[in-house]
């Protein structure tokens, strides 16, 4: 292996595809990435079992095509510390030379035959999405999955196509996303997977200048193709709940807010509560919610501010964290607080195939 | 030994009399510590009039690994004590009738000894069911240094007296300056015995003990001390604190303390309630990860039907795990939020239990116990209504 590539756009390539492997790899050989060379350019491959990437990227001139494992953190490292445009790469052995201007560093590189088989990717079955579409919804979902890796279905996004739309659902259980949007469908999708939090992340991340991407759902994995980058990503076990079943099934009051007002009402109040417990509680009358909190031997707050308030009078509480979340996931300049009852789901709504469901905290007692 | 079938008189070790009740430092405090003389056993043999004067062990069956809970004194003649093998007690005393135990009875008898107790003083630290320390100094002693006229010893026997004629139970009492003493003073002449240590007698009777009378004392450390040549209490007046605090680390100078009979523990009467637990010792020795994971649902179940009882949340998650061999050990982690169902704790609990050797050891016991518990009143983060079957597992 024998080659010259520009080290910019060389790290450019290595920083997306190091996001794949993780400090935590499941096998030590995860930690490398395996760099293949052949005529027309180089292609950079690297998983953890759960996400797997493969990256094309553009050689200045190859002498001698090759294969071989490199350490991902080294590799980075060598790149960014480089000083010169051009970085010449070669294997001699097992071992690989690396010269960028008057630095020279050799490393060592592994058998390739060490790295597991990384699936390519099927053009014929895939789905053609605009790029702008998918990204919006991502963000407006993945932020409402679970953290915990042990919650299986809540630690990913639903997707599902019906006819022309697609559509993502997240939740971690104490509030729910649902976004979705129509495209130019000319396939029948069954599968209805959980795609892993991961995975959605690295989608996102290599959505690049090219304003189409193409999807393809599987079975067991579902696949993003965007300019010269292909992810899979493995499907969560687990049955993902029905966001219809949450929906708030009576109305009994609704509020009519500015979004972004909203939101700095929430903030404010939202300084003084108590770290174990972050609760914010809010009294709807006469044309104005106040919101109230507290922080236990710290002090308290109230921040009022003008709504249009339809239906009966009602105290409820929420995380203001959740809230503000899904806010700041709208694109619209008014948004309406729906409220079922002081201790079953509410939803804001205001932005059209956006569904945002919140459960309340419980009042303080007394 | 239930008093029905004693053959002797209570014994009181009561010593004489101070001539002046006054003799008590103002500051000296009155503690009784009142513990019933086997228990569950003599509970069943006041109801149940067959039972007397035979061996009754109280506690789980032989044939599923129980252990023994309560002896009567009966039993106890034979070596049979409390938290040993059902199945090596019954070897040792082959006549011994075992019975379950009826905790709602037991409940019902040790509330009637708490209201027992609340007729002298409210300062009451239950310990469990059958013991208690009470703080009687107020009783006793005035606010302004004056004797009331009453004794902590007059308060000890009227406890005993109406335990005896309302309850037809016996009961041990000690009567000590501190806790510590009282408890090894009820200790020393039971079943049905009172034993008073005046606060003058406190040093010297400290002194004599044992080491591993004084609390925070267990096997272990027990076996450090008599490394260190130190076999009863006056011993650890030998060294100093920096010597203790070098072999036994920030409970040395402590132990000094206690072993010169000095204890400062207050009586409390209200003791907070820190973790919520389960436990289950199986039948049969259990194998496997899977076997485990399994082992583990019910008591997830029935950790959450405790929470929900007690009314309480917690933070801290710790899977306890007995092997075959009887090494023991705990995994514990942090929750970012308190488990809101069985599901949830299982979710916390399975790579906890992963962490353990589990998958190559046969496994005797599994706990599951939550710590770091919330304020019960403080705001609750409610969670979506979704169908049981589908919550994200």
């Amino acid at each position: 292996m024998r080659f010259t590539a520009n080290r910019q756009r060389l790290l450019d390539a290595v920083s997306v595809v190091s996001s794949v492997t993780g400090p935590k790899a499941v096998r030590p050989v995860l930690q490398n990435l395996r760099l293949v060379v052949d005529v027309s350019g180089a292609t950079l491959l690297a998983t953890d079992l759960e996400v797997a990437i493969r990256y094309r990227v553009e050689l200045l001139e190859v002498e001698e095509v090759g294969d071989i494992l490199l350490p991902v953190a080294k590799l980075s490292s060598i790149l960014r510390e480089g000083t010169a445009d051009g970085v010449k790469f070669s294997l001699d052995d097992r071992s690989v030379r690396i010269t960028c201007g008057g630095a020279t560093w050799r490393i060592n590189g592994e058998n390739p035959d060490e790295f597991p088989v990384i699936p390519g990717f099927d053009e014929e079955k895939a789905l053609t999405l605009e790029r702008d579409t998918f990204s919006t919804l991502i963000r407006k979902t993945l932020f409402a999955c679970a953290r915990e890796k042990t919650r299986f279905a809540f630690h990913g996004v639903r997707m599902e196509v019906n006819g022309d739309e697609l559509r993502l659902v997240a939740t971690d259980g104490k509030r729910l996303a649902m976004k979705s949007a129509s495209f130019d469908n000319t396939r029948d999708v069954k599968q209805a997977p959980i795609v892993l939090q991961k995975g959605l992340m690295t989608f996102e991340r290599i959505l690049g200048p090219d304003p189409k991407v193409q999807l393809c759902i599987e079975d067991k994995q579902v696949m993003v193709k965007s300019g010269c980058a292909e992810v899979s990503s493995r499907v969560a076990d687990g049955v993902f709940p029905d966001w219809r079943n949450v929906l708030p099934k009576a109305r009994l009051l609704k509020a009519i807010f500015p979004r972004l007002e909203l939101m700095t009402a929430l903030r404010q109040a939202s300084v003084l509560t108590s770290e174990e417990s972050r609760s914010v509680r809010m009294k709807f009358a006469d044309g104005r919610m106040v919101l109230t909190s507290r922080a236990a031997d710290v002090g308290d707050s109230r921040v009022e501010i003008n709504c249009t308030i339809d239906g009966e009078p009602l105290e409820v509480a929420f995380n203001p964290d959740y809230l503000v979340e899904g806010l700041k996931n709208m694109e619209v300049a008014e948004v309406t607080l729906v409220l079922s009852g002081a201790e079953t789901p509410a939803c804001i709504e205001g932005e059209e195939n956006f569904v945002y469901i919140v459960m309340p905290v419980t009042l303080r007692a007394g | 030994m239930c008093p029905f079938n004693s053959q002797r008189g209570p014994v009181e070790n009561v010593g004489p009399e101070p001539h002046d009740p006054r003799m008590a430092a103002p500051t000296q405090r009155r503690i009784l510590h009142v513990d019933m003389d086997a228990f569950y056993a003599s509970v069943e043999q006041r109801d149940r009039p067959e039972l007397r004067g035979k061996p009754v062990i109280v506690g789980g069956k032989a044939s599923e690994r129980g252990v023994v809970c309560t002896a009567s004194y009966e039993a106890r003649r034979f070596g049979v004590k409390s938290a040993m093998a059902t199945a090596e007690a019954v070897r040792l005393c082959p006549s011994a009738i075992v019975l379950p135990p009826d905790f709602p009875r037991y409940q019902a008898a040790s509330e009637a000894l708490h209201e027992i107790f609340r007729r002298h003083t409210t300062l009451v630290e239950p310990l469990s069911l059958d013991e208690a320390y009470l703080d009687v100094t107020a009783c006793v002693i005035t606010g302004d240094g004056h004797a009331t006229g009453t004794s902590a010893t007059h308060i000890a026997r009227a406890i005993r007296a109406a335990v005896r004629d309302e309850l037809h139970l016996s009961a041990s009492a000690g009567v000590a300056p501190n806790k510590f003493l009282a408890k090894v003073a009820s200790d020393m002449h039971k079943p049905d015995g009172l034993t008073v240590i005046r606060p003058e007698q406190a040093a010297e009777f400290a002194r004599a003990l044992p080491v591993r009378k004084v609390p925070g004392i267990g096997p272990r450390t027990e076996e450090l001390c008599l490394r260190y040549g130190l076999k009863l209490c006056g011993d650890f007046l030998r060294h100093s604190e920096d010597q203790l605090r070098r072999w036994f680390g920030i409970q040395g100078p402590s132990f000094l303390l206690l072993a010169c009979g000095i204890d400062e523990r207050p009586v409390e009467c209200e003791r907070e309630r820190t973790s919520i637990g389960i436990e289950e010792t199986f039948v049969k020795d259990i194998e496997g990860l899977f076997a485990c994971v399994q082992a583990l649902g019910p008591l997830a179940d029935g950790l959450w039907q405790r929470m929900c009882a007690a009314e309480v949340r917690g933070r801290t998650l710790t899977v306890k795990v007995k092997y075959g061999d009887f090494t023991r050990c705990t995994r514990s982690r942090s929750l970012s939020e308190t488990p809101t169902g069985a599901a949830a704790i299982l979710d916390y609990a399975v790579p906890l239990l992963r962490n353990t050797d589990i998958a190559f050891r046969r496994v005797r016991l599994l706990g599951l116990q939550l710590s770091k518990l919330e304020d019960p009143a403080a705001p609750q983060q409610l969670v979506l209504p979704f169908a049981a079957d589908s919550n994200g597992h």
